[in-house]
């Protein structure tokens, strides 16, 4: 009997990615939570090299890394593609994923939680890697075509917990009339009801988003 | 169809080096283009405009990019020879290992180089504890595939040629830490798409001196080699310009020897030479 197990933290983009694919898939999981500031022995000694969520365990055997578990669900359930078929079509999905955890996540990231200069460097660094999502997006309902695959699932920060975080820090970044194919993309995305069911709630996000601030601007 | 693949390559380039083995283990007839990344072409930019870099595989007229995912896109249209086991949770695995390569063991290599100080010291034991770690999952197999090189070992040797550099400016041997590895490496050399792919590693340290160089860093000119114990020629390197002794390397190859003499030679004046023990 397959026995699947997910470790996750309920305000990670990465882990939500997981379990994502696994509902796609219509796979079964046991879901355990992770407190991010203690974590599990189990956890560690299933993620000795990165000590990160989200681990997914298929039979006793981890697959750590949010893009490569996604890869391993892909391959090992029948299901809804998550990857096209085409070998080029794949190369250009993974590409894209890849362009979204290095070029897209660090400084939009950073742009939330920066301040002056270092806060207009990576405004302008997410704004130029924002600008080739989209023209990538343009024309389409989904970075997948007509149904969501790897791309959307990877850029799940950048449709839901960056717009959250975004108006609350006053960044205005990801704006209506700079990236209207984007923006398009997102009200799309969170409006599919199975992304919908992939997502933590706002209010709960929106005070950890708050509480970041409030730690940055309480006295040393 | 005849099939049309060009490779958008440096010679330098670890990343380049993964794509010329993958085609080489499949037995693709491609044509070369070798870049000059100081000065990129027009059709570089236009096949990667997101991130001019190379490599890039163009197949019948449409580019890939970035080294794995050209490696995968190369193992699943030519089938033959497969470069990634079959079973997914072992295909999860190489992917897991390669990944780790380029997050720990790249950036820890190029800092190396890069840096100097306690930041270079840092990066030291980085890229020495990423090294390790590879050889404990390495462990008794002859390669990371198994019996057989595969998508892990592709993506690690292209480093191999970069240690003499990394070794020389960072002064440490990966042989002291990591002797398993080293003979790993050795092994995979005496494949044939390896040997032909792989650049001369002394090369690769003449390249990172042109890099230093560019980018401002202070280049550590070789002074000479003196006699040390055991027939080990040590070689003493002095910062250009100043008396002080910088930092000594071994070297065992009289090849390099003879490198490093035309370099003394070529190179402005320095303050303090050595040459087989004697100042000058």
């Amino acid at each position: 009997m397959a026995e699947v197990k997910m470790f996750g933290a309920w305000g990670s983009p990465f882990s939500k990615r997981v379990e994502m694919g696994l509902k796609l898939k219509g796979v079964e999981y046991e879901y355990i939570e992770e407190d991010l500031n203690n974590k599990s022995s189990l956890l560690l000694n299933y993620n000795p090299v990165h000590k990160k969520v989200p681990v997914l365990v298929h039979n006793g055997k981890p697959i750590a890394e949010s893009l490569i578990i996604l890869e391993y669900i892909d391959e090992a359930w029948e299901g809804p593609d998550i990857l096209p078929k085409d070998p080029y079509e794949r190369a250009n999905a993974r590409f894209w994923a890849k362009f979204i955890d290095e070029k897209c996540m660090p400084p939009m990231w950073k742009a939330c939680w920066s301040i002056g200069e270092e806060r207009a460097k990576a405004k302008e660094e997410a704004s130029e890697a924002l600008k080739f999502l989209e023209n990538e997006i343009n024309g389409q309902k989904f970075f997948g075509g007509d149904t969501i695959g790897l791309v959307d699932i990877a850029a799940n920060f950048i449709g839901y917990w960056f717009r959250i975080a975004e108006e609350i820090v006053g960044l205005e970044l990801m704006t209506q009339d700079k990236y209207p194919n984007l923006c398009k993309w997102a009200e799309e995305y969170c409006k599919c009801s199975f992304v919908k069911e992939n997502l933590p709630p706002k209010d709960k996000l929106a005070d950890i988003f708050k509480g970041i601030i409030q730690a940055q601007s309480a006295p040393k | 169809m005849l099939d049309e693949v060009i490779l958008l390559d440096a010679y330098f380039s670890m990343f380049g080096m993964r794509v010329r083995i993958a085609l080489a283990e499949k037995g693709v007839q491609y044509e070369y283009r070798e870049q000059n990344l100081l000065n990129k072409g027009q059709y570089l930019l236009d096949m990667n405009p997101i991130h001019k870099k190379i490599p890039v595989l163009i197949h019948n007229g449409k580019p890939i990019c970035e080294s794995l995912i050209i490696v995968e896109y190369i193992d699943e249209v030519w089938k033959n020879n497969p470069l990634l086991p079959s079973d997914p949770y072992q295909r999860a695995q190489a992917r897991f290992w390669a990944d780790f390569i380029d997050k720990k063991v790249n950036d820890a290599g190029k800092r190396i180089w890069y840096m100097k100080g306690e930041q270079q010291q840092a990066a030291k034991e980085e890229f020495i504890e990423a090294l390790q770690l590879l050889e404990t999952e390495l462990g008794d197999k002859p390669y990371f595939g198994g019996d057989k090189f595969g998508f892990v070992d592709l993506a690690l040797i292209p480093f191999y040629c970069w240690f003499h550099a990394y070794e020389t400016f960072g002064n440490f041997s990966t042989e002291e830490h990591c002797p398993k590895l080293i003979e790993w490496a050795e092994r995979c050399e005496k494949i044939e798409s390896v040997s032909k792919s792989l650049a001369c590693p002394i090369k690769v340290y003449e390249f990172v001196l042109i890099l230093k160089k560019k980018y401002g860093v202070k280049v550590l000119k070789c002074a000479g080699v003196a006699q040390a114990h055991e027939g080990v020629r040590r070689v003493v390197v002095v910062e250009a310009g100043s008396k002080h002794v910088e930092g000594i390397i071994s070297l065992n190859d009289a090849f390099r020897f003879s490198w490093l003499v035309v370099l003394i030679l070529v190179h402005r004046p320095l303050d303090v030479v050595m040459l087989f023990g004697k100042l000058y």
